[in-house]
């Protein structure tokens, strides 16, 4: 698919109408036009299939065994009760029965075929969800940090991240008409342009655009990886309370704390190709503090500027982060000045200290419990469903689905704490022990068989190579050392790979890009060590890393740190560097 | 002189084709012109027209022959070329191209008549058949007749439509010249006998003219038979290209597309006709019948005019899989069995019986101690198996595609209970094997001449293999008459037969419509006739167009379907009673604008 077809396809799509109503009918085949699958991503909606076997249906002159995965945009990851059970139902009765929890809080249903889609739209807006714009060129899922245990800051910055989802939803009429309604809309006036998109424009923006708000010292969101990142500030003083054991000893505090605005974090992005230097990720930029009733005033100065300074002839390039990489942070503080009146204040100072989640029991303000379960890459499966739907109807108020795929079970009666223990034990749920903490900090992306993207494995290869690196770790007994561990099956990083102190990117079946280096807080972007390398070759360059870790590293020192202070890798200033190997050893 | 259908269509078309260069006034110049050569022709070729007394005095001698698998034109074919060869003069003719009253007229007739399923006339012979059944049949003192009757013994009412043919032909006054012969699928030795000895009896009863080659019975032979030297008793070894999936799992149905190497074999094909092969029994299928009878596989047996070791007859001469009437009754013998004498005394049950058993069940559950020799004495000679041919030869005149559902297959204790030629051609042979082939003329069912004619081709499961070749000829030759195909499965996922190439075919232009039912992807069963209701409108609009319509598929159950559903969509659409509406689809089939290949 060109560039200039995409951009075609997308301003006369009739405010992303397509020819979708008719292609949900043609029923000499199970796919849904080739234009159309621009079109449908703007509703949540990607056409996949499954490559395993493609090959096989190709010999047996059938078409590919066309299915698709619709993503639920859920701000901030928060699920109510009534939309969960709706969930795992409708995993059960129009998808492949597995939920997949996304690097942005989203949840994928995904082997749907085409005659289940529509049944499928109208369940989750039944329980009021929905999936316009949780893919496609427009502002995707709102990301927001998860610590319901902060209290008051948590909600008030949840409501912030529904507040901005909301503003940045695309006008149109589309979803409900195709979806919901089935109907096939006349439009009035004729002139087929659809309705107004007041942000956003007729031809939407150049490429995708992310935007998240993070709450220190937690920085899950990876807030540097956003096109849009909203750092919390808190109005008394800086808190560093906070540790990475989540236990019973919060106090009251939390309640206590008010949100004084955010840091504003621009330009950031995870995206690039193999073998183009000009396509790469980038940190996103701290350009300034605003109050928090600008958030939305700005961010929508920030998305009209991408709108119309994006480069709408090479989408390798259209990232926003290119468009202010090319440009420079006074140029934008500039369009945001022009566009909505607001002028950042200073940056206030903020410290992160880790990325990953923090599992198990955690006290709340109010005195009830939560308890963060790991989900191996994301995937739930029939047998944890089942678990989560005991405890959801009988111990738990809400789910939260973190930026590290996993999810967190929120209002547990503290009365309720025993029963609980035994249900996650009973239905395999875990977020303690069972798992080591290198597996814990693991994140792998979709891959293969469905994304049509993957070049390699990733979801249903990750867990077998963490067996063989915790292997490693126990060897030279740092076992106990987190350490952020991505893989993704091609660059386009879904699961960010460019921020793991490990970092592999596929390239082939078998065989990835191994980079080394990133901050275990996500202020640092890794570099590429090995090229196109196959696991003995992985596994023999990890060896040789734990061995140096645990014989040089400094007391506290994190895994990403030290590969950088020891040589081990050179420290990457700008993300144009992150393709381009270097050590600081002769 | 009668010229058969076929090559009475390829000449309409070569004239068709000279006269659309000429204006009206050179037509008819033309036309003069053509008749004053005739007379001249007649003339010139005295051999062909012998003079007038003696064309008098010299009866005619009427082949007739209804047909369901084309097997009954061969004998009737055969049969005239033999007898013109001794010099009678033939008139041959299905029973689809006569008016059945003319039977009256007649002196000599030899009828070759096939049976259909339960012991049903074929439906080229339904009208005759009808008629000389009927009260109203006339009499027929002067006639002459020999019936052949066809049939296959795994019905139990195999050969009845020549068993009424010949006992009704006797009660109205005509004379047999010779008794009925009953053949089975493997016809072979019997009809040569029956051949042999019907000339000589023709040769005493009437006065041939001398031998003579008629022109009509060349055309057919150039038409039908084609220019190969290889047909049903000598068929060509081709290879096999390629054998590949249509369907993939979990599909229930399993089809195969087969691609078989022609080259330099000279057999021709038009669109519409079949493949006849012969196969070979599973070796483990072989295996199991010497185990379980205990014979001396490599004793040498004497059938016919052969003698082969008893492993060979199993292997390639013998048919193993379909239970036939002759061989149970032979069975029943050999094994003195009560129950299976029972069985067989039961109509009732015999038919469901015999279906769901093979050969080697019957050997199982009733043994018998018997000698090699008794056992394949005992059986039923193999017959060739036909498969509609899925390529055009202007997609390709060295290679003939079929598409090959398989017939069963291992059963619960990992025992070959298979279709023999199905499970050969998708599980065992190997590209670079070769199967020994011939084509099976199907004139009943091709394409219109006019390039311009709308086609509806309606071809549940493997009923759409000719219609792959239909549109890949029409393609071809830049036909400009629209396509529409129907097309049924079961998923559409697993079972869309050549799903890419009619979405190709579709791209291109060459389909202009198809309309798919795929019975187990909703709650509801969907079926052809189904999408044929639904698209009533446009149905009839194309017939009124003159369309012309193609069915084919397994089962009568599913042409029945149709043909019903054709019925209601011309009667809500035409505005017709159902009465008009089925004469309607009468006169389109007359027109040979409504064909069906349904097996």
């Amino acid at each position: 698919m060109s560039d200039l077809n995409v951009e075609k396809i997308k301003s006369e799509s009739r405010a992303l109408r397509g020819t979708l109503h008719d292609s949900l009918s043609d029923p000499t085949t199970s796919a849904i036009a080739p234009d159309d699958t621009v079109v449908s991503k703007f509703h949540g909606i990607y056409q996949q299939d499954d490559r395993d076997v493609r090959a096989g249906r190709r010999e047996a002159r059938l078409e590919p065994l066309y299915q698709f995965m619709l993503r639920v945009r859920i701000p901030g990851g928060r699920v109510t009760r009534a939309q969960w059970q709706a969930l795992d139902r409708l995993a059960d009765e129009y998808a492949n029965g597995t939920l997949r929890l996304t690097s942005r809080q989203a949840i994928q249903f995904h082997g749907i075929s085409r005659e289940s889609l529509r049944d499928l739209v109208r369940g989750i807006d039944a329980v009021g969800m929905d999936s316009l714009a949780a893919c496609g060129d427009v502002n995707r899922n709102v990301m927001c940090h998860v610590q319901p245990e902060l209290g008051g800051l948590h909600a008030e910055t949840l409501n912030w991240a529904e507040r901005l989802s909301a503003h940045l939803t695309p006008a149109t009429a589309a979803w409900r008409e195709i979806w919901i309604d089935g109907e096939k809309a006349d439009l009035e006036g004729g002139d087929g342009a659809g309705e107004d998109e007041p942000i956003y424009g007729r031809a939407y923006l150049p490429r995708k655009f992310k935007a998240g708000i993070a709450v220190p010292p937690s920085n899950d969101i990876d807030v540097f990886s956003q096109d849009l990142g909203f750092i919390a500030i808190e109005d008394d003083c800086f808190d560093n309370g906070y540790g990475n054991s989540h236990d019973n000893s919060h106090d009251k505090r939390h309640d206590k704390r008010r949100l004084a605005g955010f840091n504003v974090v621009a330009g950031g992005g995870m995206g690039s190709s193999h073998g183009e230097r000009d396509t790469f990720p980038l940190l996103g930029r701290v350009i300034g503090f605003i109050e928090p009733e600008q958030m939305l005033e700005l961010a929508e100065a920030v998305v009209t500027t991408q709108r119309d300074f994006g480069d709408r002839e090479n989408r390798k390039h259209a990232r926003f982060k290119y468009t202010l990489d090319d440009n420079s942070t006074e140029w934008l503080l500039e369009q945001i000045q022009q566009r909505s009146g607001i002028d950042l204040q200073p940056a206030r100072p903020f410290e992160f200290t880790h990325s990953g989640d923090g599992f198990g029991w955690a006290g709340r303000a109010d005195g009830r419990l939560q308890y963060t379960v790991f989900v191996e890459n994301g995937r739930i499966g029939p047998r944890q469903r089942a678990g989560l739907m005991e405890l959801i109807e009988r111990h738990v108020e809400d789910f939260r689905v973190t930026p590290n795929q996993n999810l967190v079970l929120t209002g547990i009666e503290p009365s309720s704490r025993e029963p609980v223990v035994s249900l996650l034990a009973e239905f395999g749920l875990e977020g303690g022990d069972r798992h080591s903490v290198l597996r814990k900090h693991s994140m792998a992306c979709v891959a293969l068989p469905t994304c049509g993207l993957a070049m390699a494995e990733a979801e249903r290869y990750l867990p077998d190579l963490v067996t063989r690196i915790e292997e490693l770790a126990a060897r030279h007994e740092i076992g106990d050392q987190p350490i952020n561990i991505r893989m993704s099956g091609c660059p386009n990083g879904c699961s960010r790979p460019y921020l793991g102190e490990i970092g592999l990117v596929g390239r082939a079946p078998g065989r990835y890009n191994l980079y080394l280096g990133a901050a275990f807080n996500g202020e640092r972007l890794n570099r590429l060590v090995m090229d196109n390398v196959d696991e003995s070759a992985i596994l023999d360059a990890v060896d040789g890393w734990f061995r140096r870790y645990s014989g040089e590293r400094a007391a506290g020192e994190t895994f990403g740190n030290f590969t950088v202070r020891s040589g081990l890798v050179a420290a990457v200033e700008h993300g144009s560097e992150v393709n381009v190997p270097k050590s600081d050893r002769p | 002189m009668v010229i058969s259908p076929t090559a009475r269509q390829d000449l309409e078309k070569e004239l068709a084709q000279w006269a659309a260069a000429l204006d009206p006034q050179q037509l008819q110049w033309a036309s003069g012109y053509l008749a004053g050569m005739a007379a001249a022709r007649v003339e010139a070729l005295p051999k062909y027209a012998p003079d007038a007394a003696a064309d008098i005095a010299m009866p005619i001698v009427t082949i007739w022959y209804g047909s369901e698998t084309g097997n009954g034109r061969g004998v009737a074919e055969r049969l005239a070329v033999d007898a013109e060869a001794r010099g009678f003069k033939v008139a041959l003719a299905s029973t689809a191209d006569i008016k059945p009253r003319a039977i009256a007229k007649l002196d000599t007739l030899l009828l070759v008549m096939s049976t259909h399923g339960e012991g049903d006339p074929p439906e080229d012979a339904e009208a005759l058949h009808k008629l000389v059944l009927s009260d109203r049949a006339p009499r027929l003192e002067k006639l002459k007749f020999a019936v052949f009757a066809l049939g296959d013994s795994s019905y139990p009412d195999y050969c009845q439509t020549g068993q009424e043919f010949d006992r009704r032909l006797e009660e109205l006054g005509a004379t047999r010249l010779m008794d009925r012969v009953d053949v089975d699928v493997d016809f072979e030795p019997a009809e040569d006998a029956w051949r042999s000895e019907l000339l000589e009896t023709l040769s005493t009863e009437l006065k041939p003219a001398g031998a003579s080659t008629s022109p009509h019975l060349q055309l057919i032979r150039s038409a039908e038979a084609g220019a190969s030297r290889f047909d049903r008793r000598r068929p060509f070894q081709a290879e096999v290209l390629q054998i590949s999936p249509l369907t993939v799992a979990p599909s229930t149905s399993p089809v195969h597309h087969v691609e078989l190497l022609v080259e330099d074999s000279g057999l021709e094909w038009l669109p519409g006709d079949s493949l006849g092969l012969w196969p070979t029994n599973d070796p483990r299928l072989v295996d199991e019948i010497i185990e379980v009878t205990g014979i001396d596989a490599g004793h040498g047996v004497r059938r016919g005019e052969e003698t082969l070791p008893a492993s060979e007859w199993l292997s390639r001469r013998l048919e193993l899989t379909q239970l036939a009437r002759p061989f149970l009754d032979a069975w029943a013998a050999l094994s003195d069995n009560a129950e299976l004498r029972n069985l067989l005394g039961d109509r009732g049950a015999f038919s469901e019986w015999v279906a769901s058993r093979q050969v080697i069940d019957v050997l199982r559950d009733y043994p018998a101690k018997v000698e090699a020799a008794q056992l394949v004495e005992s059986m039923r000679g193999i017959a060739p198996r036909l498969y509609s041919i899925a390529s055009s030869p202007l997609a390709g005149e060295d290679e003939i595609h079929l598409t090959v559902k398989r017939i069963g297959g291992l059963d619960h204790q990992s025992r070959l209970r298979a279709g023999v030629a199905s499970w050969q051609l998708t599980e065992s042979t190997r590209p670079g094997n070769s199967v020994p082939v011939y084509v099976e003329a199907n004139p009943r069912f091709r394409l219109p001449d006019d390039p311009d004619a709308p086609v509806i081709m309606i071809g549940p499961g493997t009923g759409v293999a000719p219609f792959r070749a239909f549109v890949q000829q029409r393609q071809a030759v830049g036909a400009k008459g629209p396509n529409w195909l129907f097309f049924g499965a079961r998923n559409r996922r697993t079972d869309f037969l050549y799903q890419l190439e009619w979405q190709r075919f579709r791209r291109e232009g060459a389909l202009d419509r198809i309309s798919v039912a795929f019975s187990r992807d909703q709650a509801e069963k969907i079926y052809v006739q189904d999408r044929l209701r639904e698209q009533g409108r446009d149905v009839y609009g194309w017939l009124e167009r003159g369309a012309h319509v193609y069915v084919c598929g397994d089962g009568q159950a599913m042409a029945a379907g149709v043909h019903q559903a054709l019925v209601e969509v011309i009667a809500a659409h035409g505005g017709k009673t159902e009465d008009q509406a089925t004469d309607y689809l009468e006169s389109m089939k007359r027109a040979t604008r409504y064909q069906k290949d349904v097996y």
